[in-house]
């Protein structure tokens, strides 16, 4: 694993990928920061503009957005009590009350560095990890295939906010919407209604930037809230000797956690930090200070936020299953840029695997060297009116998708999902399974059909597989599971987002 | 919101969402299934072109069978209208790129849309947004054009092409 992260090393620190980095850190930090636009908004926008780089560039900065927003979400969490990023709520909590104790400086500083920290664990254990997972990837037949892409979603529903049935149909009409266009396999046309711009399909950037850019402005416009002050002092950056000595424990406990929760399919970046502060707030002795500014209840879920963040590459890598919306974004990316994520990533596209690996640990470090100096000018920014900030975002998504085919239709079917977004969001509906849904449905789809063509039709052969059963056994355990009335009531009080 | 509390128990008929959505997915499996109904299979193909969607759009069905008998029975929370105007604002100012940007360049069409979607916002101030637009077209053409060489142009008009 060391000759790979070297070699890594020499791909991420070309001048232009640490360039990449570098965009890729600092606009990640102005989105977190920024209410009313998060990760997957910025990255559908900024799909278009990755076709011009190098897959291991795009990668590297995508990511870099990524991964960036989680510490530019915790910034006005703490700050403002406004979390910029869904991770960041738990943050929040303390993060202020720390704020308003006068020590902002220091939640601050023990955010970033136990930010640090947790991301350059979880860099080697993406290392360690994610080729030994692509390797039992290759033992994978179609159906065990579908059955873990079956179950991949069923995580993404059970870990999505609000009601389980409403996640279960929107995976399903994305699942419908990625067949839409000529079957590859028969040439004929599915639901396309005989337009010409619907004969390749629906491009996941425009989805992404209808249902997350344009729907997500709709939805600000829809509740109009206020705008928040900034009132806080920073103070004094670098926390008390007694802060570090009670954060060691809490980053590293969170590390762990946030490393396992990744991984797994779902909202493993937003469930992260609330366990990493339930777990802490359970083994303190002196639980009652959580809640009055506790540097364990910053510390901790800041790592747990930060290590799921960078974990949840090793399904996408190894496997070719996103975990979670910005994941899905990611494949999207790839699979434009020619490269079919899993496990033969490793054998064709060393670079690319080794060198994103490697920018994440360069990543961390920018964020953590950029962030701290930069924080009176990233509060600043919060004080840009939204009424000036959406008509920017809604200009840039346009000429973003119009510079791809140059197709007028592109942008009509962006509006439209704009409106499906709102529509869904008034629906109670979340709109990320929807994406992970079309992201995962032609993958679904082949898999689906190359188990019937090679049984010759036999609907049996689904559950023939040992491995294919207990996948499929899992998904439908946890499906049930989610729908027990003590289960249902915990989820609602932990994913409920905003 | 419309409030919450029992859909059907005293009280009249109210909608809530998930009746509305149960509706709405019923409506969209049904012409899913109706628009799939138009594929001809023939006897060569062993595994239908439709098969997929069809069994997901089957499954649409029961989901939006289940939301609307959940809706019926439960209630739950009320289903509240978009506002209109901002929501016909930003569709139109997206639009109007669509129109604008094949014939005129992406300069036109931004300060369309910009303007156009602008004034949605409830706290309009039509002069920063005015001052916003122009900055943003000129940094825009810096970005897009000088740096990113884009392949679209900035401003296209008869004779004259940035």
């Amino acid at each position: 694993m060391i000759t790979d992260l070297l070699f890594g090393f020499s791909i991420a620190l070309s001048a232009n990928n640490l360039f990449l980095c570098l965009i890729g850190c600092l606009i990640g930090t102005l989105i977190g920061v920024l209410p009313g636009i998060g990760p997957i908004a910025t990255i559908s926008i900024l799909l278009p503009f990755t076709f011009g780089i190098s897959p291991v560039g795009s990668m590297i900065m995508l990511a870099g957005i990524y991964y960036g927003a989680q510490y530019g979400g915790s910034t006005t969490a703490i700050l403002v009590k406004m979390p910029g990023e869904a991770g960041s709520i738990v943050t929040m909590i303390d993060g202020h009350a720390m704020a308003k104790k006068g020590r902002a400086g220091a939640a601050l500083a023990l955010a970033a560095l136990g930010s640090f920290v947790a991301g350059t664990i979880a860099t080697l254990v993406i290392g360690a990890f994610a080729e030994p997972l692509g390797r039992v990837a290759l033992i994978l037949g179609p159906e065990d295939y579908f059955a873990l892409i079956v179950l991949g979603l069923v995580f993404a529903i059970v870990l999505a906010a609000g009601s389980v049935l409403k996640a279960v149909i929107a995976v399903l009409i994305g699942v419908v919407l990625a067949t839409v266009g000529t079957d590859v396999e028969t040439g004929v046309q599915r639901l396309t209604f005989g337009l010409p711009s619907l004969l390749e399909g629906i491009g996941v950037s425009i989805l992404a930037m209808g249902l997350f850019g344009v729907g997500e402005i709709l939805r600000n416009l829809d509740r109009s809230e206020a705008q928040p002050v900034v009132k806080t002092v920073i103070g004094r950056l670098w926390p008390s000797l007694d802060e570090i000595k009670r954060s060691v424990g809490p980053v590293l406990r969170g590390t762990g956690l946030g490393s396992l929760l990744g991984i797994l399919p779902g909202s493993g970046t937003l469930l992260a930090p609330f366990a990493s502060y339930v777990i802490e707030k359970k083994i303190s002795k002196t639980p009652e200070r959580f809640g009055e500014g506790a540097p364990e209840g910053v510390a901790g879920p800041e790592a747990a936020n930060n290590a799921a963040a960078q974990t949840c590459f090793i399904p996408l890598l190894s496997l070719g299953l996103p975990p979670n919306a910005v994941m899905a974004l990611m494949l999207g990316a790839l699979t434009i840029q020619g490269i079919v994520p899993g496990p033969q990533v490793f054998t064709k596209n060393p670079d690319l695997f080794w060198g994103m690996v490697a920018s994440m640990w360069i990543g961390n470090l920018m964020l953590l060297v950029i962030n701290l100096p930069l924080i009176g000018l990233w509060v600043s920014l919060l004080k840009v009116p939204y009424r000036l900030l959406y008509p920017i975002i809604l200009m840039f998504c346009c000429i973003g998708l119009f510079s791809v085919n140059r197709l007028s239709a592109d942008i009509y079917f962006m509006a439209g999902f704009g409106v499906l977004g709102i529509l869904m969001a008034k629906l109670g509906f979340e709109a990320a399974p929807l994406l992970l849904g079309f992201v995962l449905g032609d993958s679904l789809e082949s898999n689906f059909r190359r188990t019937l063509i090679l049984s010759d039709g036999d609907w049996t052969s689904f559950i023939r597989s040992p491995i294919a059963v207990v996948l499929l056994i899992m998904a439908v355990a946890l499906l049930a599971f989610s729908l027990m009335p003590k289960i249902r009531a915990g989820r609602n009080e932990v994913l409920v987002e905003d | 919101m419309a409030g919450n509390g029992g859909g059907g128990a005293g009280g009249g008929f109210r909608l809530t969402q998930d009746t509305v959505a149960g509706v709405l997915v019923i409506a969209l499996s049904l012409g899913i299934l109706a628009v799939l109904a138009t594929i001809g299979s023939t006897k060569y193909q062993q595994i239908a072109p439709d098969l997929f969607p069809r069994v997901c759009a089957y499954a649409l069905l029961a989901g939006g069978g289940l939301l609307l008998a959940r809706g019926l029975i439960r209630g739950g929370e009320g289903f509240e209208v978009p506002r209109l105007r901002s929501l016909a604002l930003v569709v139109v100012a997206v639009v109007a790129f669509g129109l604008v940007a094949p014939s005129y360049g992406y300069a036109p069409a931004g300060l369309a849309t910009m303007i156009i979607s602008g004034l949605a916002a409830p706290d309009l101030r039509l002069r920063s947004l005015a001052l916003v637009t122009l900055a943003v077209i000129a940094f825009s053409f810096a970005l897009f054009t000088l740096l990113l060489k884009l392949p679209i142009p900035f401003l296209s008009l008869p004779g004259f092409k940035l």
